[in-house]
């Protein structure tokens, strides 16, 4: 049963690295774990997650205004480049660097297209973050048994 | 000479377009020759110029050459033309002339007739007689006819009564006057005409010719009064016999009859002579260019026609030539020339530059790759070989010890390679920084040579021979010292079979000529070399002399890039004194051939394939030995003879620290004080080859005598070792050299000896670790090299308790006491978790603030060992807030924008008075950033900030802990 689903959980995890969701960093946070921090990559990740979502709530709804402060825009953006410059979610970084780029060229409609992109490939990495956070979970449940 | 060529075309036309009035104007200046038509005739013709312009005899001689003749000729037949259009004309005159007069008889005849008539019938005659008028109407001769009409046109007036007798008598009269002026114009007209008759046979060829020669003379004269031209003629002797030049500089009467020596003198005149003398030989006219620098005229151009002169028989007689000044035009061509090279000059450049440039671009990137490609290998390798290094403590069979032995040999080589790399890119880069520690250059001799000394394998002689004027004390990076003395050490034994390597240290006595030290810092202490080396030195000398520049631009460097960590140093730069050390490492083995020397200090070279191949080794120690060394602002030099031995110098300037320093410092100088009569002063050491067995059968464990065998295989300069067991904090550190925990593990009970404060530990780690050495070899010589024992046992503590970390590496149990402080200063949540969930792992103690300006307010009260700053926050930013910190430091209080509240500041000094301590000397807590790597956030703006380095985010375990290795001194 656990075997199976680590199986499960390395797979998606190296679908996740393979597929340029996540980078090297990831690694990081995964070497980061350990017994005097057991579920650090679990906090992390859930951190990250809720701060993304408020971040591109944040950003659409600054984008959303008549007269959009794109130094605000900006710094938002930038939150969320180092946060997932943080956990490795190196395909979110890549597209908040593209939406910064949109920023300093005060490009609203650039601006929106990427915060579309950066919201999909945020959704998307969530959904895999949640998966993989009850892999571990389901795991770590076994545990105990064996 | 030369009108021959003009006269000709322009003959035809001269006589009637020549201005009369020209010729008296231009007499004097016009000098050209006229020929006459042959020998005879020029007998008779006037020269109207001053005979002393031309020699005229020559003229005669000239006339004879077939140029000559055939101008006759054509001037002869001229003559003749002419003189048969004159008859013709003169011809025509007396026809007219005659019928005139028949004319005139017929009138006369008439008039006389009708006067008859006339008397007698009283006719009145009123018609007036115009008796030429019928011949002067359409005549050539105008002028004349003026003045008859002139007479006829005279009224007659008769006052008398018409008819009367006295009216015919009075107009009988008049008529009778008429009649005989008319017989006297009738006279005068036949008297002009004989004077014209005379006239004309009076014309003789030689008169007209006169006035042809003259009128050419005049318009050669109008077309050349202003060229730049000299026309010539000169004899077989080459002497001058016609000259025009429109500027003389001479008088006529100085060229004529003179050859160019007698006149001029000077370059390009034996050129043109020489040239003549040729055409005259050869007789081929010749255009050449002469350039002359004479000082009559200065130094002109002149483009020469030279034609060679024939006598009718076909002998040479002499050369005409024209010279015309083309200096302006020359100037101008060179001009032209120049710029034309310069342009290619500069398009060659550009190309070259272009190349140059892309090289480069090229190489940077792959040195970066090179950089980054290390890094990624270090990192899984430093895993990799600290697990075998755990591992080997475990219990292990004898076999299974050995293939582990030889794991971590191969993996130390591939992590020095790593290391090497790394440290030459770093040092390329710019980024190395240098340490300023006190050390005793004597010690590190001294425990660099017990290093190789244990590690030999050959039967060598190390020795060591240090100067009397060499400093106890000086100021310097110590571990890179090291790190080159050791790598050249380690090379010449690598490359001597038998003899000796040896280590000289010295002072110079003369600072590097052209090396100045800025701000008077350091002071040319004036020691004698000593004699064992100072043959040595002065044939080394020049190729010192080569290299000072570099040198020096590189010392300023070091000097601005490299010291100030230790504020101490600033602080007594005023009273320090500073002096040139040179060291020379020296050795018996098979040399360098001299085509290789230059390759020597480039990367990756090795004096030939055959010795990568037989002696190993990547390339890389020589070339960072430069590097370092260039850092330090010194310079490396090498001199060597094949199959005797090679010489490694460099020179290294050293402050010498004032004694003052250390009087707050009582563990420390008391003790080393006290050594001084023994080991301090020792000038000399000798490691004999049979002292060797000795050292490997004595005290030390088998351990450590087989990592050590295993520095030597992979010829591990001790130093670097050292360098990193210093800095390592514990973490999966490959460096850190087990065995030397195992051999100072009994003297853990001493652990925590308290240290007030960094600049002690500094202090101390430095000591320690060069007594540590000392202690272990020391032990295994009999205690031959005396130092304190007392001493070693204190200060074996801070390093004691790092090792131990070492060991247990992910126990975050480390002593408090030894716990490094660290300000985690980012605002970014997620970043904050990450980053200090790896502080905390590698053992260091974090505070974390979200904002610059918080950042400011945490150092205002506790004292951190360095800051790891976000640039992008909000409030206030990571420049901004390093600038305030760095203008803390350097002022000793905060701008008042961020000034702390006064109580609070009291608290904070009276809770801890390690912060008071420090702060008094003003520490610099080094302030790392950690970029984006975005448009907004440059390194350059971080260093120019006064932040000491960067490292790029996201943070990983790789690029926190090398941060942390090389600004925690003490760790």
């Amino acid at each position: 049963m656990a075997a199976a689903l680590t199986n499960q959980l390395h797979a998606l995890v190296n679908n996740m690295f393979a597929t340029g969701l996540l980078d090297e960093q990831f690694q990081q946070l995964q070497m980061l774990q350990d017994s005097s921090a057991p579920d650090f990559v679990s906090e992390v990740v859930t951190l990250f997650c809720d701060d993304g979502e408020r971040i591109i709530g944040e950003l659409a709804r600054q984008l959303d205004q008549p007269n959009v402060d794109f130094d605000r825009v900006d710094s938002f953006a930038h939150q969320l480049k180092g946060s997932s410059a943080s956990v490795g979610a190196q395909q979110v970084k890549n597209t908040c660097i593209q939406f910064r780029e949109f920023c300093q060229q005060r490009s609203r409609d650039g601006c929106l297209k990427t915060l579309d992109l950066v919201r999909t490939e945020f959704y998307d990495l969530r959904n895999k973050f949640q998966v993989m956070l009850q892999l571990e979970k389901q795991i770590q449940a076994c545990y105990p048994k064996h | 000479m030369g009108d021959e060529y003009l006269a000709e075309p322009e003959d035809e036309v001269a006589p009637s377009m020549w201005p009369e009035n020209i010729g008296d104007k231009h007499q004097k200046q016009f000098k050209m020759e006229k020929l006459g038509k042959g020998q005879d005739a020029l007998k008779d013709v006037r020269f109207q110029e001053k005979p002393s312009s031309v020699d005229f005899q020559r003229l005669m001689e000239l006339a004879n050459s077939e140029k000559g003749v055939s101008q006759m000729q054509y001037f002869v037949k001229h003559w003749e033309y002419k003189r048969a259009n004159t008859a013709r004309l003169l011809k025509e005159q007396i026809g007219f002339l005659c019928q005139q007069r028949k004319e005139i008889e017929q009138k006369k005849q008439q008039i006389l007739e009708e006067q008859h008539f006339q008397d007698e019938s009283y006719y009145a005659v009123k018609r007036q007689v115009p008796i030429l008028d019928e011949v002067y109407k359409d005549e050539w001769k105008r002028p004349s006819k003026k003045s008859d009409d002139l007479c006829h046109n005279q009224e007659i007036k008769i006052d008398a009564e018409y008819d009367s007798i006295s009216y015919w008598k009075e107009r009988a009269m008049q008529l009778e006057k008429t009649l005989e002026a008319s017989f006297q114009r009738e006279r005068s007209l036949e008297e002009k005409l004989e004077e014209n008759i005379k006239n004309l046979q009076s014309h003789t060829p030689v008169e007209e010719f006169s006035g042809m020669l003259q009128r050419a003379d005049y318009f050669l004269h109008l077309v050349l009064q202003s060229a730049p031209i000299v026309i010539a003629h000169q004899d077989t002797d080459l002497r001058y016999r016609f000259i025009f030049n429109h500027f003389p500089t001479l008088a006529d009467e100085d060229v004529i009859g003179k050859t160019d020596y007698e006149i001029l003198s000077g370059e390009g005149i034996e050129e043109m002579n020489n040239v003549k003398k040729e055409v005259m030989a050869s007789g081929i006219p010749t255009k050449r260019e002469f350039i002359f620098n004479t000082p009559l005229f200065g130094a002109k151009t002149f483009v020469t026609y030279i034609e060679p002169v024939f006598s009718k028989s076909g002998e040479t007689i002499g050369v005409n030539y024209v010279a015309m000044d083309i200096t302006d035009q020359v100037k101008r061509r060179e001009k032209m020339a120049d710029i034309r090279v310069r342009e290619a000059v500069q398009k060659a450049k550009e190309t070259e530059l272009s190349r140059s440039l892309h090289i480069t671009e090229e190489t940077m990137r792959a040195k970066q790759m090179l950089a980054t490609m290390s890094h990624e290998i270090r990192s899984p390798l430093s895993g990799v070989l600290s697990m075998a290094e755990i591992l080997a403590t475990t219990k292990l069979d004898k076999e299974q010890y050995q293939l582990l032995e030889v794991m971590l040999s191969s993996g130390d080589l591939v992590l020095q390679l790593i290391n090497d790399i790394l440290d030459l890119s770093k040092v390329e880069s710019g980024a190395m920084k240098l340490e300023s520690t006190t050390f005793r250059p004597r010690e590190v001799v001294k425990h660099v040579l017990q290093t190789a000394a244990a590690s030999l394998k050959k039967e060598l002689t190390l020795e060591g021979c240090i100067g009397d004027d060499v400093p106890v004390e000086v100021t310097g990076d110590v571990l890179r010292i090291r790190q080159i003395l050791t790598n050249l050490i380690s090379n010449a034994v690598k490359f001597t079979h038998e003899g000796k390597v040896g280590i000289n240290l010295h002072v110079l006595d003369k600072q590097p000529p052209g090396c100045r030290i800025e701000g008077g810092q350091l002071h040319m202490k004036a020691h004698s070399a000593s004699s064992v080396t100072a043959a040595e030195h002065s044939s080394a000398s020049p190729r010192n002399c080569d290299k000072d520049t570099l040198g020096c631009s590189n010392h300023e460097d070091a000097c601005n890039t490299g010291i100030p960590p230790n504020n101490n140093f600033g602080e007594h730069d005023g009273g320090e004194e500073a002096v040139w050390l040179r060291c020379d490492v020296y050795d018996t083995g098979i040399g360098i051939p001299e085509k290789s020397l230059p390759l020597l200090f480039k990367r990756y070279m090795q004096a030939s394939t055959d010795h990568a191949r037989k002696y190993g080794g990547t390339g890389l120690g020589l070339a960072i030995c430069k590097q370092l060394v260039e850092l330090m602002g010194g310079t490396l030099n090498v001199v060597s003879k094949e199959n005797e031995g090679s010489t490694f110098s460099f020179i290294l300037p050293c402050k010498i620290p004032v004694k003052e320093d250390h009087s707050d410092d009582p563990d420390v100088m008391p003790s080393s004080h006290g050594d001084f009569t023994t080991s301090d002063i020792e000038g000399s050491f000798l490691f004999k080859p049979q002292a060797r067995p000795c050292l490997l059968s004595s005290g030390v464990s088998v351990m450590n005598n087989k990592f050590i065998g295993c520095n030597l295989m992979s010829y591990h300069p001790p130093s670097i070792l050292e360098n990193h067991k210093l800095f390592s904090n514990g973490f999966a550190s490959a460096e850190d050299n087990s065995a030397n925990s195992t051999s100072t593990a009994s003297c853990q009970s001493n652990g925590p000896s308290t240290r007030s404060t960094d600049e002690e530990q500094l202090d101390n780690a430095m000591v320690i670790d060069l007594n540590r050495q000392a202690e272990s070899i020391s032990s295994s010589q009999g205690g031959t090299t005396s130092v304190s024992g007392p001493n070693i046992h204190e200060e074996k503590g801070p390093c004691k308790v790092l090792e131990d970390k070492s060991l247990h590496k992910k126990s975050k149990c480390s002593p408090s006491s030894n716990k490094t402080k660290i300000l985690l200063v980012e605002d970014n949540k997620v970043n904050i978790m990450v980053a200090k969930s790896m502080l905390e792992q590698l053992g260091h103690g974090i505070d974390i603030v979200n904002n610059g300006m918080q950042a400011i307010h945490a150092v205002q009260q506790c004292q951190y060992d360095i800051i790891l700053m976000d640039v992008h926050m909000p409030e206030m930013d990571g420049l901004q807030a390093t600038k305030f910190i760095r203008s803390f430091e350097n002022t000793g209080c905060w701008d008042t924008s961020v000034k702390p509240e006064h109580d609070q500041m009291i608290s904070s000094s009276a809770l801890s008075s390690d912060c008071a301590c420090i702060r008094k000397q003003g520490k610099r807590v080094p302030i790392i950033a950690m970029t984006a790597n975005s448009f907004a956030e440059s390194a350059e703006e971080c260093l120019a900030a006064g932040m000491d380095s960067y490292i790029s985010k996201p943070v990983n375990f790789q690029n926190i802990k090398e941060c942390l290795q090389r600004y925690l001194p003490s760790q």
